[in-house]
């Protein structure tokens, strides 16, 4: 049975074999594929349309390419990579097209396997002779942050011109994909896109994308809503049919099987009144909104082309150390939903259409403590009981993980000691301070952000002594810690005991029913 | 189940209707100059034509000896364009004809060619030689054509089309070129005019997101359409005729929201500025005219 699952396991964490350009028929073939509006299927998956980032990117890339030839240069090692980034894309490409068709039953067994094995994958020989870390160059993934390293997530937000701080929005598009709620929406002031979501991740999404940040890889920014910070307008325009709060609800029940009644706030209809308050509400008249007791926001630039995944459609990536060690990172998170398509290949665009390639890990938020039910079929994130003390270990000549993943990748399998001895190295600069930050974002009580910045804590210091680096940071950790308040006493000895206030936290920070069992409604 | 499936068809009703804002309803005049300036633009009213922008177009059109371009019904052009003074941008661009009138043209385009060279020369740079120097028209034509010639297996979007077409880039040469003075103007009308009265016009249902900045502060203003008055002069470039072919047209396009609407208003406006305006309906693309006007004896 194991060696079923193993060759199973290791098909699919095959990535796939390149090689540099033969001829320029070649390149010019994929150039054809990915700009071509006239091809409108690509491996079988149908392409809708194909966004700005993309055409101008690959065909400046393309440009590029017969600018070699035409100089002679087409063997150059800086074409060849050209040549393996537009293959990169296509790779990227093909995977969201795939995953926009939705798992499979192949897809969802696979993931079960991987959970129940991954623990003997993630394993690392500790080499007898331990080879000095050297520093790397930044990278496409990562870079090591220019300023405080608390600072890193917003330093970058900043930079792409996110702002999250709008109190109306307008729904553009209702979302179907994944197994978490979720829907398009625009700040009708700015113009920007979000997508927002609800249920376990909107705590847990917040604090790994900070930390990750922190740590200098790229991530998405996603952001806790607070009770009734944003009025969601259902209709876009004062004329449009109006939708009703009861078909948001109905539509998102259908689509996810979760009742969203408990998560709202408050509803709404924009009035004279509202709109004498309020008077860039004067186009969405008529309508109805919504507000919630609880909520994440994720933005999504419009200057970026979301691709697919990251990590295997590129031979160098192999060779990248920020890739491989990252396992470690993940671990420490407890990130659990590794999937390669939670990775996130982008192309950027500014003002004056410069464009680039950008790998960041996307979507962290099934982390934290996940409780995995085969049967009933459920998960459930940010659980803090279900995080564990005790993270990482030696055995026998390896380094042994006390976590369970969704995937076996290879970029992760063939991480090296040094590796992981680098990325050990990077979480050795997250302090208490930092910590503390990133978890003050989360939207959780203090007493939970207090626990989970003692086991953060103390896997970090597990992951420092089992690596061998001094800790010239090191974090004050209480296991046995407790909190009480006048009338509760919701921590006891490490362990959250009681279920905070369903108003505030609807989705529930202690009970275990997930997404696949409406969050107990 | 039947409630899903209804709520579903909303949403995607609601979807479609925003992906098709890309497509938009265009009619082309021809009219006379004089009658878009100074008061003869307020006699259009309820109609309201507001400028709000200028700029300069030169355009060197392109076809094959046997005007493969012209009889597949496309224009394809150079094109440098001034919208801020002493700023110039380019693009190579192909675009369909306009069979019947209000029919949807296609337009693809490469604009960033600041890097394409021709025997060493910057593309940008022969552009401008050829717009200001005639004596060199003709040797500068000829680069252009071996340009075409090595663009043509590349992923630049009108050179995919053209070999969707089946056109060989490598026989284009420029036939003729000329000069755009563009005016843009917004057209509205107000909130309680006869107009609006007659059709029980609201304010449009247009993605809040696309419109002007200048109808956001003017709530009383309806946006109903987006006009251009091109005055353009245009000259032969394949056999050296000296003459002129000077066009002076409009094009309107629909902008109003739901647009059933918006091409009844459009209806409207035309017949009034048929009458007033002495405007004729007209489908011919600037590139058509004038290269029927300077080749008119080569089978269209």
């Amino acid at each position: 049975m194991l060696s079923w699952y193993t060759l199973a396991l290791a098909l699919i964490a095959t990535p796939l074999a390149f090689s540099g350009p033969t001829s320029i028929s070649e390149i010019r073939s994929l150039c054809n594929e990915l700009t071509n509006d006239s091809i409108k299927e690509l491996d079988g998956y149908k392409i809708l349309k194909r966004k700005d980032q993309l055409l101008i990117h690959v065909r400046r890339t393309c440009e590029d390419l017969e600018a070699a030839l035409d100089s002679g240069t087409l063997d150059d090692p800086s074409s060849t990579s050209q040549f393996l980034d537009l293959k990169y894309i296509r790779d990227s490409w093909i995977q969201k097209l795939k995953f926009d068709e939705g798992l499979g039953i192949i897809d969802i067994m696979m993931m079960g396997a991987s959970h129940q094995f991954s623990p003997y994958f993630l394993r690392y020989d500790i080499p007898d002779n331990k080879k000095m870390v050297t520093d790397i160059k930044p990278s496409i993934f990562w870079k090591p942050p220019p300023g405080p390293r608390e600072k890193e997530f917003d330093r970058k937000a900043q930079e792409r011109g996110i702002n999250p701080n709008f109190k109306w929005a307008v729904l553009d598009e209702l979302e179907i994909k994944g197994s978490a709620p979720k829907a398009h929406i625009v700040d009708i002031n700015s113009g920007s896109r979000w997508l927002i979501k609800w249920g376990d991740e909107v705590n847990t999404d917040i604090v790994a994308s900070r930390i990750f940040s922190a740590l200098g890889f790229n991530t998405d920014y996603p952001y806790n809503s607070k009770s009734g910070e944003i009025n969601l307008i259902l209709g876009k325009t004062e004329n449009k049919k109006k939708r009703s709060v009861a078909h948001f609800v109905k539509f998102i029940y259908n689509g996810y099987q979760i009742n969203l009644s408990p998560f709202i706030l408050n509803a709404g209809r924009v009035d004279k009144a509202t709109v004498s308050k309020f008077p860039e509400l004067a186009p969405y008249r008529g309508q109805y909104y919504v507000s919630f007791k609880s909520a994440a926001i994720d933005a999504r630039p419009k200057d970026e082309l979301r691709l697919g995944g990251m990590l295997s459609g590129h031979s160098e990536n192999l060779n990248h150390r920020e890739l491989r060690g990252a396992i470690l990172a993940l671990a420490w998170l407890g990130v659990w939903d590794i999937k390669e398509i939670n990775t996130l290949l982008s192309i950027t665009m500014n003002e004056t259409y410069e464009t680039q390639l950008q790998g960041s890990f996307s979507d962290l938020g099934v982390s934290l403590g996940v409780k995995v039910s085969k049967f009933p079929r459920d998960i459930k994130a940010g659980l803090i009981n279900e995080f564990p003390w005790e993270l990482v270990s030696i055995e026998k000549g390896n380094v042994k993980f006390n976590t369970h993943v969704n995937a076996i990748l290879k970029t992760y399998t063939s991480a090296s000691y040094e590796d992981l001895q680098w990325m050990a190295n990077q979480i050795a600069q997250i302090d208490e301070p930092i910590l503390r930050h990133c978890l003050s974002f989360s939207g959780w009580p203090n007493y939970v952000q207090e626990l989970y910045l003692y086991k953060l804590a103390e896997r970090r210091k597990q992951i420092l002594t089992v690596f061998g680096i001094e800790d010239s940071r090191p974090i004050v950790i209480n296991r046995m810690y407790s909190f009480r308040d006048t009338n509760n006493h919701p921590v006891k000895d490490g362990y959250l005991v009681e279920e905070p206030n369903l108003d505030t936290y609807p989705h529930g920070l202690l009970h275990e029913k997930g997404r696949f069992r409406g969050f107990g409604w | 189940m039947v409630g899903f499936k209804f709520i579903l068809g909303l949403f995607l009703v609601a979807q479609i209707s925003l992906a098709s804002t890309g497509v938009e309803e265009q009619r082309k005049y021809l009219v006379d100059p004089t009658m878009l300036s100074g008061a003869k633009l307020n006699l259009i009213e309820p109609f309201v034509f507001h400028p709000h922008s200028q700029y300069i177009t030169y355009d060197i059109y392109f076809d094959t000896p046997t005007w493969q371009i012209r009889n597949s019904s496309h224009s394809f052009r150079l094109r440098r364009v001034e919208k801020k003074k002493g700023k110039w941008d380019y693009a190579v661009q192909i675009k369909s004809e306009m069979i019947e009138a209000g029919q949807i043209r296609i337009e693809l385009e490469y604009k960033d060619l600041s890097k394409q060279k021709i025997e060493g020369e910057l593309l940008t740079d022969l552009i401008n030689r050829f717009i200001a120097d005639e004596a060199a028209r003709p040797a500068l034509s000829l680069k252009f054509t071996k340009w075409m010639d090595r663009k043509k297996e590349s992923s630049l979007a009108p050179f995919q089309k053209l070999r969707d077409l089946d056109i060989d880039a490598s026989k284009l040469r420029s036939v003729v070129w000329g000069h755009s003075v563009r005016q843009r103007y917004h057209v509205y009308t107000e909130k309680g005019s006869l107009l609006a009265k007659t059709y029980f016009i609201k304010q449009s249902e247009k993605n809040v997101f696309l419109v002007p900045d200048f109808f956001k502060t003017k709530k009383q203003f309806i946006w109903l359409m987006e006009a251009s008055y091109d005055r353009s002069i245009f000259r032969d470039a394949l056999n050296g005729k000296t003459d002129e072919w000077v066009i002076n047209e409009l094009e309107i396009e629909n902008k109003y929201r739901p647009r059933k609407l918006g091409t009844i208003l459009l209806n409207d406006l035309e017949k009034k500025m048929q009458q007033i305006w002495q405007a004729k309906t007209s489908t011919r693309s600037k590139y058509l005219s004038s290269s029927a006007h300077f080749h008119k004896d080569e089978k269209e």
